[in-house]
This record gives C-alpha cells, structure tokens and sequence, in this order.
C-alpha cells in the first residue's frame, strides 16, 4: 500500500514537472513577444520622435507672409532699411523653398506629384522676383512684385498646410498603433500573470505533494518503528522494546522512584493447552493473559511495562520503593491475578503462572545479566515446583556457572576418560552371592572434582550429550564384564535419546561382538516414562534388543502410572522395584504388601525381580520374607571401579560351595 | 539701343543682387548678449569668429540630400570666450525664429556654428550665415524634434541665460 501511494507520488509529480517545464516555456515565449512589442513600439515612438514636417510647414508659410508684409511695409514708408529688409525676407524665402525640396520635406513633397508642380510653379515665381527686388524703388515693379508674390504666397500657404495635415495623419497613426501596442502589451502582461499565477500554484500543489509524501513516510517510518516495537499477536512491548526501557531505566537510576525489578513469567502448562485446544486458543490465552498483565502492572502506578518475549515468556519491568518483599508481593498478586479463570471463546481456562524476578541493584549494570537473572530464579521457581515465585540471589548464578562447566566439559571428559564406569553388585540375599553388577556412570571433574550422577546425567540429557555417554557407559561395561572371572551380567540403563534411535539394536550388537560379550550378559535397563512418550516404537526396539538375546529390564518400577498394560505388551526379563518402597518398607506396611505384590504378580509371569535401594540389614530381612531373592543397595556394596570387581565376586563366591552355583539368570527363583 | 540699355541694366541689377547675398567683411554676423562677461552685447564678424578656430561636423540633416561637411566654430569655444555664466541660450533667427539651446549640449555634443557647408561660406539662401550644427550621425539619440528644433539656420543672436 505504501508502495502504491509513492508510485502514485511519483506519476504525480512526474506530471507536475511536465506541466511546469510548458508553462515556463509559455513564460519565455511570451517574453519574446514582450520583447518584440516593445521593440514594436520603440519603432512607433521613434517615428513619432522624426522630423515634424509640420513645423517647417507652417515656418515656410510664415516665411512667405513676412516676405509680402516686408514688401507692403515698404511700399507704406519707402524706407531704405524697409527696402533692405524686403530684400533678406525675399532671399529667406528662397531659402525655405530650397529647403522644402530638399531632405524630409522633399521627400513629402515628392510623394505628390500635384506638389511638386506646385513647388516648382511657385520656385519659378519667387526666383522670378530676384531680378525685381534691384528696382523695388520703382513703383511699377513693386506692384509686380507684390501682385507674383501674393500668389506664392498662396501656393506656399496650400504646401504648408498640406505638410500640417499629413503630419496630423501621421500622428493620427501613431498613436493608433501605439494604442494598439498598448492593448498587446496589456494583454502580454495578463498573459505573464496568469502563467506566473499557475506556476505558483504549480509550485504550491508540488510543495504540497511534497509535504503529503514527506507526511506519508514518516507514518510509516512511525509506524515500521511501531511495529519493530510491538508484538503483534498482544500488541505487548517485545523483545527489542523491552530491552530499550530496561537500559533507558538503569541509566536514569534509582532517582527516588524505587528499585527496579524484572520479573519473567512463564505460564505453566501452556503447550497443553496449544496441543489440546489448538492454536488459536492458545493465543487467545495469551492476548487474555496480556490484558490481565496490563491491568495487574496499572494498578499499580508507576511507568511498569509489560512485554512479551516470545511463546509463553512474559517480562514485566517495574519499580518497587520497598525492595524485594514488595517485589515478592507483586509476583504473588501477578500469580493470583492470572489464576483467575480466563473466559475464551473455547471455554473457560485456568492456568498457573511461575515467576522468577531479579532487582537491579547498585552492582548491576548490566541489562542482560538482570534478564538473566530473573530467568535463573524462573528456572529454579519450576524447578521447585510450578505456580511459585522465586527470587533470584548469587547462588543461582553460581549453579548456572556450574552448570555451563559440566555442559562444556562433556567433550573432553569423554575423550579424557574422565567418566568413568563403576558397578554396584547384585547380591543373592540368601547366600550373599554377587549375581550381577549395574554400572554407573561416575565423573570426576578436573576442576569440579565427583560430579553426581543426578546432576550430570540431567545436563547432559538436556544437552544432547546422554548418548553419547550412554554409549561410552555400555561400551566399557560390556568390555569390564567379558574380562570377570565369573559370568556375571551387568546392567546397564539406556536413557531416552538412545531407545529412540533405530539402530541401537545394531549398535548394542556390535559392541557385543567388539567386546566378546554374549548378549545373555547384558541387561538393558529402561524406565517406564522412556517407553510410554513412543510405545509403540519403543516396544518394538525392545523386542529387536531383545532378539538378540540381551535381557531387558524394567527400571524404577512401581512409581509413575505402572500401567500393567506394559507388563501384558511386552515380556520383560526383570522388573526392578523402585528404592522407594525399599525406604518406606520399615515405617510403612503398604510398602512391604505392594512388594510382595509385585513379587508374586512377578513370578506368576515368569519375570525376574530385583529390590533397589537396600540399606539396613532389617530391609534385608523383611525383603527376604516378601519373597525377593535379590538386592542392591549401599548394604550389598556402593559401586566400585571396574579393576575392584573380580576380587568382589571371587570374595562373595567362597562364601558358598563352589557346587552351588548360583543361578546366573536369576530366572526361575 | 534699346537692347543696350537694358542690358546695361540686367548687368547693374546682377551686381546689386551680388552685393545684397554676400556680405561684406566688416559686417556682424552674430551678437551675443545676456550673463556674459562684462555684461554687454558682444557684436562678431565672420572674420571675428573664424579667429577662434575652425571645427568640423560631417552629418546627414532632415533639410539636406546626403551627407554634408559643415565647417564653423565651435559653440563651447564662443561661450568660453565670451565668458558665458549661465545653463541656457535663447537663439533667434533672421526670420525671428526662436529655440532655446542647453549650454550643455554644447560641450556634450560639440556643437558647432557653422559658417561653411561642403566648402563654401553659407548665404542667407544656404541657411547662412551661421547654422547650429548637431552631430546627428555620431549621436543617433540626437535625430529627433528636439534637437531639429534646437539646429536653428540663419542664426542671428544669442542671449546666454
């Protein structure tokens, strides 16, 4: 759409530019003809500015009456002098004819060929006299005089005022034309002020169009910015915007208004509710749980600012003049503000929320390590248990450091063999006999020192790294084995990133063959989580294990759902009792009847069992009365390195007649 | 005899004619009066005024068929000469005709008062004897009304104002 308003822009002032290279070429044109006109009429001025034959005219007809009033004056007084004077009027005529027959007045009188006759008529007569004015004394000449000189003066008179009217006509014309030039130049000129008047107007729609262009851009630009600010889906601040606010509000400080926390909320069991209700159900939630956040964040006056960093991740940023137990408390009423059902479309829908948050204190500086913070303390609050808040304090960043150390060392422990396998025995509880070993994985650390297995072994599945490890544990515990001195099986768990490759049937088998020992050694341990998220796959990996003789065990069983279904779907080789009827098995007579239970349900398949966890020799004893034949646990023997082993077993087995061998399959007890 | 006596008479008529169109030496041509040095009437012969040195104009005029070499003093000189104080001159004709000449003009333009055209001394037929000359070829801007108007022939006095 954008893109359509400044192509629209662009033709606009395209045409604009068109328009106004014509009209300035109308400009110019008519300033050429300005130009013309008046040069047009400088000409008509000029002409008017020539020689005014009118004036000579009229001079020459003076001329001629002074010369006959000269001539009558002295025939009046006889004077000499008037003689003398008649004389030098008589020769000024002759003067003014010559003139009129020459230059300007000749070519006026030239136009004429009636004039010139009349001229030259009127030359003869008055050059005719010349000879009369010596004997003007006489009174017969001067009557002649006179009599030749009157009607000269007649024809010098018609001349004249023939030169007068011309010149009028001329005049007459003159002004015409100048009148008309007049009119032109008007006109030019309206002309000028018209086109000038459309070019400003020209100038003022382009400046406009401009201003609307310049207009439009920067509502996009605001709005672009708007967007890069936003998270469309709850119009929440996002990501970019809330880190923005969170430097901004470091650098201004304290100033009074309280310390700043961060608070991350995370809503538990939301990809239940994506998977269950859908998408658009989950949003809605998430737009509701926007909303709410808003009204909660209001209430409580200050700048706060609430954000949405992705998924399920929400940030609020607030000041809190109290410090951390008003921090604590916000968090709480966060958390019952959006437990309260979120009527949707779908249904109503009723989610906890968990909250870590992290104050910003004189130490802190740094943006990101507040962020990070308040994700540590989310992390441990959902660690602890869901619908909580947490606090974050040092010792948290101290566990992620920790934890980053063991993620990072992963690659050189293997190499370096700093995970090791160790065994615990599996121990025949009437004679005492080792029957079998599990292997463990154990990890000293060259910095870290023992790192416990519970730790590790989460990093590393959250990692990736657990089948990795998990093979390297199978690989050594199946060499260990083939090298006893009695053919003990060993027990090795698999984690859930190896059950789901394909073929770990093939790596199980080829490592059997690297390392000699048969199949009928190995147990593969599995828990029941592992095999519910993909039963069906799962189940049929198991057999393929199974196929190749490896017996396969059921790990920590009695916890979970215990669904007995996998007891009918699949046929186990061994069921392992979890440790903690084991622990409960004294204070707890349940205990001991759900052991005896799973005994007995176990015998009646034909599914060996084995007791986790034994500790006391009074466990021992009631295990023993229950029905169990065999044991592990820390009163059997904590687990030890793999060079230990073949004294362990050789020490457990002469405790009995070597005739009485024990029976190594466990089955059938 | 009749026939000698009027050619006798044809021949004294021809000299009297002769006597009455070239002046003689001795008469004045032009006076000069008005804010002038001394204050009084300054009569010039044509000798008089040839002794101020002679000033050349070739030019074409309204009144005359091709260009014309007129000869006479210049109109600056004389007003130096006789000391002029004022902006203005009055000229009058023969014939008592009237124009008004700006002193400027006199130095602007190098006026002259011509006495001679194409050689020959100007009479009172050749719009003598003296004629106010403008250079109307050098000066285009001067071929209009006004300064036809201010070329005065037959000039007789001037009055400086």
């Amino acid at each position: 759409m954008m893109d359509g308003f400044s192509r629209i822009g662009e033709t606009l002032v395209g045409k604009v530019r068109l328009l106004a290279i014509m009209v300035l070429g109308g400009l110019v044109l008519v300033i050429i003809v300005q130009a013309e006109a008046v040069l047009t009429t400088g000409e008509a001025v000029n002409r008017s500015m020539r020689y005014d034959i009118a004036m000579n005219g009229l001079n020459g007809k003076l001329d001629a009456a002074n010369a006959l009033e000269r001539v009558s004056r002295f025939a009046a007084t006889g004077a000499p002098e008037d003689a003398q004077a008649a004389r030098l009027f008589h020769n000024i005529l002759l003067s003014r004819i010559d003139t009129w027959s020459a230059g300007a007045f000749g070519n006026f009188v030239a136009s004429s060929p009636e004039r010139v006759a009349l001229l030259e008529r009127v030359r003869a007569q008055v050059t005719s006299l010349s000879p009369l004015y010596a004997q003007i004394e006489d009174p017969g000449v001067l009557d002649e005089i006179r009599g030749t000189l009157a009607e000269a003066v007649s024809g010098l008179t018609q001349i004249g005022g023939q030169a007068m009217m011309s010149n009028l006509t001329e005049a007459a014309e003159i002004r015409e034309t100048l009148r008309e030039r007049q009119r032109f130049q008007n006109a030019l000129v309206m002309a000028l002020i018209v086109f000038g008047a459309v070019l400003l107007a020209m100038m003022s729609f382009q400046a406009r169009g401009l201003r609307l262009a310049r207009e439009s851009a920067e509502r996009s630009a605001r709005k672009f910015e708007q967007v890069a600010q936003r998270d469309p889906l709850t119009q929440l601040a996002n990501r970019l915007a809330f880190d923005a606010a969170l430097d901004k509000a470091i650098v201004e400080g304290d100033a009074g208004a309280g310390q700043l926390a961060v608070f991350a909320i995370d809503l538990d069991g939301f990809k239940a509710v994506n998977d269950m209700l859908g998408h658009a159900a989950g949003d809605s939630l998430l737009v509701s749980v926007a909303r709410r956040l808003e009204e909660i964040v209001g209430g409580w006056g200050g700048d706060g600012l609430v954000s949405r960093l992705g998924g399920d991740e929400f940030t609020v940023l607030t000041r809190v003049p109290n410090g951390a137990p008003q921090a604590k408390a916000r968090a709480q009423e966060m958390i019952d503000g959006l437990h309260a059902a979120h009527g949707l479309d779908h249904g109503n829908i009723v989610v906890n929320v968990t909250i870590g948050f992290a104050l910003v204190d004189a130490q802190t500086v740094d943006a990101d390590a507040v962020v990070q913070n308040a994700d540590l303390a989310l992390s441990h609050a959902k660690a602890a248990g869901k619908g909580r808040s947490q606090v974050y304090d040092a010792s948290m960043r101290e566990d992620a450091t920790r934890r980053q150390l063991i993620e990072a060392g992963f690659s050189c422990a293997l190499s370096r063999g700093e995970i090791v396998t160790h065994y615990q025995p599996q121990v025949e509880m009437a004679t005492g006999r080792i029957v079998g070993f599990e292997a463990l994985a154990r990890w000293r650390h060259a910095e870290l020192g023992w790192i416990p297995p519970s730790e590790f072994i989460r990093i590393a599945e959250a990692s990736g790294r657990i089948a990795e490890i998990g093979e390297h544990i199978l690989r050594s515990a199946c060499r260990d084995a083939s090298l006893l001195p009695q053919d003990v099986p060993v027990s090795v768990n698999l984690s859930v990133a190896q059950l789901a490759r394909a073929d770990l049937p093939g790596r199980v088998a080829s490592i059997l063959e690297e390392t000699g020992l048969p199949p009928e050694r190995l147990k593969l341990e599995v828990t029941e989580s592992m095999v519910m998220s993909d039963s069906r796959r799962a189940l049929a990996t198991l057999r393929r294990l199974k196929a190749l003789g490896v017996w396969i065990a059921l790990d920590d069983f009695g916890t979970g759902y215990s669904a007995l279904s996998y007891l009918r779907d699949f046929s186990w080789d061994e069921l392992k009792v979890d440790r903690s009827f084991v622990q409960t098995l004294e204070s707890d007579a349940q205990s001991l009847l759900i052991i005896r239970s799973i005994v007995e349900l176990a015998q009646r398949l034909d599914i060996s069992v084995t007791v986790e966890g034994v500790e006391t020799p009074s466990q021992c004893a009631l295990l023993r009365r229950a029905g169990c034949r065999v044991a592990q646990g820390f009163y059997y023997g904590h687990a030890v390195p793999a060079g230990e082993l073949a004294g362990q077993l050789l020490r457990s087995f002469a405790r009995v007649p070597l005739l009485e061998k024990p029976d190594l399959l466990g089955k059938g007890a | 005899m009749k026939s000698l006596r009027l050619l006798c008479a044809g021949f004294l008529l021809l000299v009297s004619v002769l006597a009455s169109s070239v002046l003689a030496d001795d008469a004045v041509v032009l006076t000069i009066d008005g804010r002038i040095a001394g204050d009084t009437a300054v009569d010039f012969t044509l000798a008089d005024l040839q002794a101020l040195g002679v000033e050349r104009i070739e030019t074409t005029t309204p009144w005359h068929d091709g260009a014309m070499v007129f000869e006479g003093v210049s109109l600056s000189r004389l007003m130096e000469h006789v000391g002029a104080q004022g902006d203005k001159l009055t000229a009058i004709a023969l014939n008592d005709f009237y124009t008004e000449i700006p002193l400027s003009d006199a130095e602007a333009y190098g006026v002259l008062l011509a006495y001679r055209a194409n050689g020959s001394i100007l009479t009172v037929r050749d719009k003598g004897p003296l004629f106010v000359i403008y250079p109307f070829d050098r000066y285009p801007d001067l071929r209009n009304e006004l300064y036809y108007s201010r070329s005065i022939w037959q000039l007789r006095r001037l009055t400086v104002k």
